[in-house]
């Protein structure tokens, strides 16, 4: 049986447009979500509930959002977009400064401020940001606006630094098959 | 001239820094044990010359000006030469010893090494069984059995070393590599270590494993026979010798599984940066392509929009916005189902006054007898009017005349109007209860209806 008061927060976060990963970060630590957790013990009644409201309920086991089932044909919508352009960018930012993987999936390290300020100095940033319709130069408020106001990626208070969630690193997994076939030149 | 050859190895041993080099040269381009004849010569005539110039008082270095020079070296057939090629042969003994004094700078045994080596037990194994036991053929095979096996042996210790060294190497390049630092790059790195691992880690793997997975047997299988063979034959010495000396050889598995577990975990980290490398700088190609395909320098302002193919074929944040936000009125008219859907864009945009402000209208302020010309010119169009027999809103009329007549009419002069016909239809105007409201830019003028009718007569 849901939880009331959970299920009321999960609404909120959800139709806001959050995504619900399995961790979070408390106390600088990686915790599992009790949000998450309470959806996948009561699944069928979550997706049941969302199904009646009109959305899609897109899970999996390490992440749960909705999207509106009306616009299903239309699934691209700017803030996937522009999450996707940041994303990019930032792996671009891991590459030319020799940066592994680890770098923004590990509570340990993450993206610093410093890094955040390389990114924005890097030649194209403003105008990607420009023409996608983000505020040229702003990436640090385009990253919390966009990625940690959707728990795409977390953001360590502490430390003030980001990393990913499980979603964010779906998305570089979901880029892979795509972009690293070919060999190095 | 022949010369002892202890004291020539002596001398290559002492001058090792230099003759290391000639096996690296061979290491690295696998030509089999030959090198260039003229780096040889640049070495005794630069190196070896030069040292005996700055110590001429050295004999045992002078010595070696005669030990080791090019024909000494020949004569005793440390070299050997093939005219015209311009290449020296060096002889495997020493390329092996000066291995076996640096471990590093041998080479690790390659997959062709192992089968021959594999091969070899099989023939033997082939000789001794068919051969009458304690004839000269079964004699000298069983000699043979052994003595490969002991050179197996070492083989196999020396290789084990050697890759463990290799693997210390790879730590160090990826340590550095890490660090940035490194001259190689991730690509590079990577095809080395998946070399390492696929050419030498692996096939050593196969050949010390006694899991029964070689199609032909495993060196492990035939070795087995062979024991077998010797327990039939009531050779139980012979039996017991040969199981030692397999499991000498095949107890190297458990060191080279751990080998082959470090070179993996180099081999999947690489693995991973290599891949994830490859995905960002293209996928950030990919991206530069739109930007690109907009820098035409056509309509300012062209924008990236979210269906462009590039995010078409990403898929991880679909459908991901603010639900919220959908219960703002928008315009939600699906193009196929709705042919009218522009007509029904401009009427919306209708809807809503395209000036910046609407201006706030006042009411029409009381008669003014300001400009009495205009009160003339308003009279004249109403004295001169042609009533007709039934008005049913005399304000509107008036209102309606005055436009027609008047070129520059405002709503003021309609408080004229009124004044000049009013009293001439007093007999035939009636009022009603309901009201109407005329107005302009600026004013408004609020009324009750009054009626006019020739068959009202008011006594």
């Amino acid at each position: 049986m849901a939880n009331m008061l959970k299920s009321q927060k999960i609404f909120n976060q959800l139709m806001n447009g959050k995504v619900i990963n399995r961790q979070i970060i408390v106390n600088d630590c990686m915790v599992v979500n009790e949000d998450f957790l309470e959806i996948m013990k009561n699944i069928e009644e979550y997706r049941l509930q969302y199904q009646m409201c009109g959305f899609n309920f897109i899970e999996n086991e390490n992440y749960v959002y909705i999207i509106d089932k009306n616009r299903a044909d239309e699934p691209k919508t700017d803030v996937s977009m522009h999450a996707q352009i940041l994303l990019v960018m930032i792996g671009k930012f891991l590459n030319d400064n020799n940066y592994s993987f680890s770098k923004i999936t590990s509570i340990d390290a993450g993206l610093t401020l410093s890094d955040i300020e390389t990114i924005q100095a890097m030649s194209d940033t403003e105008e990607l940001m420009e023409r996608s319709g983000m505020k040229k130069d702003k990436v640090l408020d385009n990253i919390r606006n966009i990625l940690v106001d959707r728990n795409i990626m977390l953001e360590n208070i502490t430390s003030r630094t980001f990393i990913l969630s499980e979603i964010g690193i779906q998305f570089y997994e979901d880029l892979k098959p795509m972009y690293s076939q070919e060999e190095m030149k | 001239m022949k010369l002892n050859r202890d004291a020539i190895i002596s001398a290559i041993i002492a001058e090792k820094e230099s003759f290391l080099q000639f096996v690296d040269y061979i290491n690295q381009n696998n030509t089999g044990g030959e090198f260039p004849k003229k780096q040889y010569i640049f070495y005794y005539e630069n190196i070896l010359a030069k040292k005996v110039q700055y110590e001429p008082h050295n004999h045992i270095l002078q010595s070696y000006l005669k030990l080791l020079s090019l024909d000494s070296l020949k004569d005793n057939m440390i070299f050997n030469e093939f005219p015209k090629t311009g290449m020296l042969i060096f002889n495997k003994l020493i390329i092996e010893l000066l291995g076996f004094v640096d471990t590093k700078r041998n080479k690790q045994l390659f997959h062709a090494q192992f089968e021959m080596m594999r091969n070899n037990i099989i023939d033997y194994r082939k000789l001794i069984e068919t051969s009458p036991i304690g004839s000269t053929n079964y004699n000298e095979a069983l000699t043979g059995l052994i003595e490969k096996l002991g050179e197996i042996q070492c083989k196999v210790q020396e290789n084990d070393l050697v890759l463990k060294s290799r693997v210390e190497e790879f730590s160090v390049e990826y340590y550095r590599f890490e660090q940035n630092q490194g001259n190689i790059s991730l690509s590079d790195l990577y095809l080395q270590v998946e070399s390492l691992y696929e050419r030498n880690v692996h096939p050593f793997l196969q050949f010390t494993t006694t899991d029964k997975i070689v199609v032909g047997g495993t060196f492990s299988e035939h070795l087995d026979g062979l024991i077998y063979f010797f327990e039939k034959n009531d050779d139980a010495q012979q039996s017991i010798n040969l199981s030692y000396r397999k499991t000498g050889i095949t107890s190297f598995y458990k060191d080279v599984l751990q080998t082959a577990k470090r070179v993996k975990y180099y081999l999947d980290e690489l693995g991973k940066r290599k891949s994830h490398f490859l995905t960002n700088e293209r996928a950030y190609a990919g991206l530069i392509e739109i930007l690109e395909s907009k820098r035409h320098g056509g309509i300012k302002h062209v924008k990236i929009h979210a269906k462009e193919p590039f995010f078409e074929c990403i898929n991880t944040f679909d459908g991901l916005s603010s639900h919220k936000q959908k219960y703002k009125a928008r315009l939600t008219i699906a193009p196929k189902e709705n042919i009218g859907r522009f007509v029904y864009l401009i009427e919306k945009v209708r809807e809503k006054s395209l000036s910046a402000k609407e201006a706030k209208l006042v009411p029409l302020p009381p008669r003014q007898y300001t400009n009495l010309n205009r009160q003339v010119q308003v009279a004249k169009v109403m004295y001169g009017l042609k009533v007709p027999a039934h008005i049913e809103d005399m304000y509107q009329y008036i209102d309606q005349v005055l436009i027609e007549n008047l070129p520059d009419y405002l709503l003021h002069d309609i408080l004229y109007g009124i004044e000049a016909i009013f009293p001439r239809l007093r007999a035939e105007l009636k009022g009603t209860d309901q009201r109407g409201r005329i107005q302009d830019n600026k004013h408004y003028l609020d009324y009750s209806v009054v009626q006019y009718s020739k068959d009202i007569k008011h006594g």
